[in-house]
């Protein structure tokens, strides 16, 4: 039987939670249900991908899970407080803890240059100095290889270092949980190893109370991931299923997970 | 019993006409439901939020009242005085030939500063700033910007309408006080250059009679008004859902209707106001 401690050490390793969930299309106001009887639980310092064709509900199933579109149905917890039940304090007190993605052009804010578009969350915030932005700006231009561009409009960049400025920007924060929209969707091969190789790094080396930064990724397929994910799930037909670790997932033989392990076109 | 399938041919157009009739009502009840709520929401977050994260959303209050209020000034300037020109100078010297140069305060009271001086500014306001707003928003939210503001825990209402409102509300009362010292002061010239018996004392001592202190506060409530009503049009059709390139033009043409039936509405309330105040 599990102990009152245990069952507490338990939930509070739970970073989200969905039970039961209808997943809502992010992007259509009459709120159709693309996804049912989502079960998932993110425990902290997990690093999930979950694979699927374009167009199944990936991104909505992300943002419902970062609380940032509302669910149809179900209970979705995050950081042990249920979505539906929360005030507005509460859900500005998630973003604080959550970053999230984009995809492709990262939906940066067109009318701020790329180090204005980093800052602001900082700066909205209004919980550190003007010097101590600055200099978490310029860290994170470094990291991200955008120094020469801090003064640049985003139009003036490329998709590959849009999309990297949007990885900047959500870091900026001192987050507790990272979801990236398709990542890889857009990049050249250069670019997606750089991508896959900052964000090994950032899972090994971002620590959150002594755990590895939880990273939430969604792909088109699992190439790549593999050597660096350790849970893995898909979309398929409007359902979610979580298929397990790598081993899980080098040995499935389903269609659906093998399609997203061939590298064959 | 009659049904809609076997009505004759001119029942059946009546139908569908009053069924439009009936659905178009339903959609403007809809809206200005819709609208109404986008205001009030709007004005919690200004008084609840008005000092939060001043760093960033004072700023651009500031750039819009550059925007919809200073970048104005010289048209406005130029509106001022056509129409002081046209308007107060004829007024001026009509009433003068009549003998009725006792009136002209009351006149100019009643045309410059309770009705055209506020809703010209407002139309001019609706017509660089309203419209801008709502294709900009209208990019703004295409963009997926505002889904992007919300995953950072940045309230949209106060980062791009609160500004905005704020912006719009204080230019068009300043514009409009600016307008009407530009139209009389016009008029008088244009009195003066067709010899007008009337001295400039004389002229700005008959506006001094004619004005109440009503005047100040009405002028004041309805020009803050008229920038509000641009303000939360513009910007709830420019939010309200992403829009298509298409749909751009439509909708900013309807938000330009919509402000501009709120201004007349508006003005028949004050009208009642001055009436029976």
């Amino acid at each position: 039987m599990m102990t009152d401690a245990t069952a507490k050490t338990k939930s509070d390793s739970i970073a989200i939670e969905l039970a039961g969930v209808q997943v809502t299309h992010h992007a259509d106001p009459s709120d159709a249900v693309v996804m049912r009887d989502v079960n998932w639980r993110i425990g902290a310092g997990e690093f999930w991908v979950v694979g699927g064709r374009p167009s199944s509900g990936k991104t909505s199933l992300l943002l419902t899970a970062a609380g940032l579109n509302r669910p149809a149905g179900g209970t979705l917890r995050i950081f042990g407080q249920d979505f539906s039940s929360a005030k507005e304090r509460d859900r500005e007190a998630w973003c604080r803890r959550i970053g999230f993605v984009f995809e492709q052009s990262g939906r940066l804010f067109s009318h701020l240059t790329v180090a204005r578009n980093i800052a602001l969350p900082l700066q909205y915030r209004q919980d550190s100095e003007e010097r101590e932005i600055v200099a978490r700006v310029e860290e994170l231009l470094t990291q991200t290889q955008l120094r020469d561009y801090a003064s640049y409009m985003p139009g003036q960049l490329g998709l590959g270092a849009q999309q990297r400025v949007g990885l900047a920007r959500a870091l900026a924060s001192p987050i507790e949980v990272l979801f990236l929209d398709n990542p890889l969707s857009t990049l050249s091969l250069h670019e997606g190893r750089w991508w896959l190789d900052f964000l090994r790094q950032l899972h090994k080396n971002r620590l959150v109370d002594g755990k590895p930064l939880t990273i939430v990724a969604s792909a088109d397929d699992f190439r790549g991931w593999i050597g660096l994910a350790n849970q893995f799930a898909v979309v398929e037909g409007g359902q979610f299923r979580v298929i397990g670790g790598r081993e899980q997932v080098e040995g499935a033989a389903e269609p659906a997970v093998r399609e997203l392990l061939t590298s064959e076109i | 019993m009659k049904t809609t399938s076997n009505l004759t041919g001119e029942d059946a157009g009546t139908v569908l006409r009053v069924e439009r009739l009936g659905a178009q009502i339903f959609d403007t009840i809809q809206l200005l439901k819709e609208l109404v709520a986008f205001g009030v929401i709007t004005l919690g977050v200004t008084i609840t939020k008005f000092n939060v994260s001043k760093r960033v959303v004072h700023p651009l209050i500031f750039s819009q009242i550059w925007n919809a209020g200073v970048r104005l000034l010289p048209m406005i300037g130029f509106i001022g005085a056509i129409f002081g020109l046209l308007i107060v100078g004829q007024t001026v010297g009509l009433l003068t030939k009549l003998g009725a140069e006792g009136y002209i305060g009351m006149v100019m009271v009643t045309v410059i500063v309770r009705e055209l001086g506020p809703l010209l500014t407002a139309l001019i306001v609706l017509a660089r700033a309203g419209t801008s707003n709502v294709v900009e928003l209208g990019t703004i939210r295409a963009l997926g910007e505002v889904e992007a503001l919300e995953s950072l825990g940045i309230d949209p209402v106060h980062y791009l309408v609160m500004p905005r409102v704020i912006a719009l509300s204080l230019s068009v009362f300043c514009l409009a006080t600016y307008l009407v010292f530009i139209a009389i002061g016009s008029g008088y010239i244009f009195a003066f250059i067709q010899d007008v018996p009337l001295t400039f004392g004389n002229y700005l001592g008959q506006l001094n009679n004619a004005l109440r202190w009503e005047d100040f506060a009405l002028f004041a409530l309805k020009t803050t008004l008229f920038g509000a009503i641009i303000a939360v049009v513009s910007c709830y059709h420019g939010l309200a859902r992403p829009l298509r390139v298409e749909e751009v033009s439509r909708v900013t043409a309807r938000a330009v209707v919509e402000s501009v039936t709120a201004f007349v509405l508006l003005d028949a309330v004050f009208l009642l106001g001055y009436l029976f105040g």
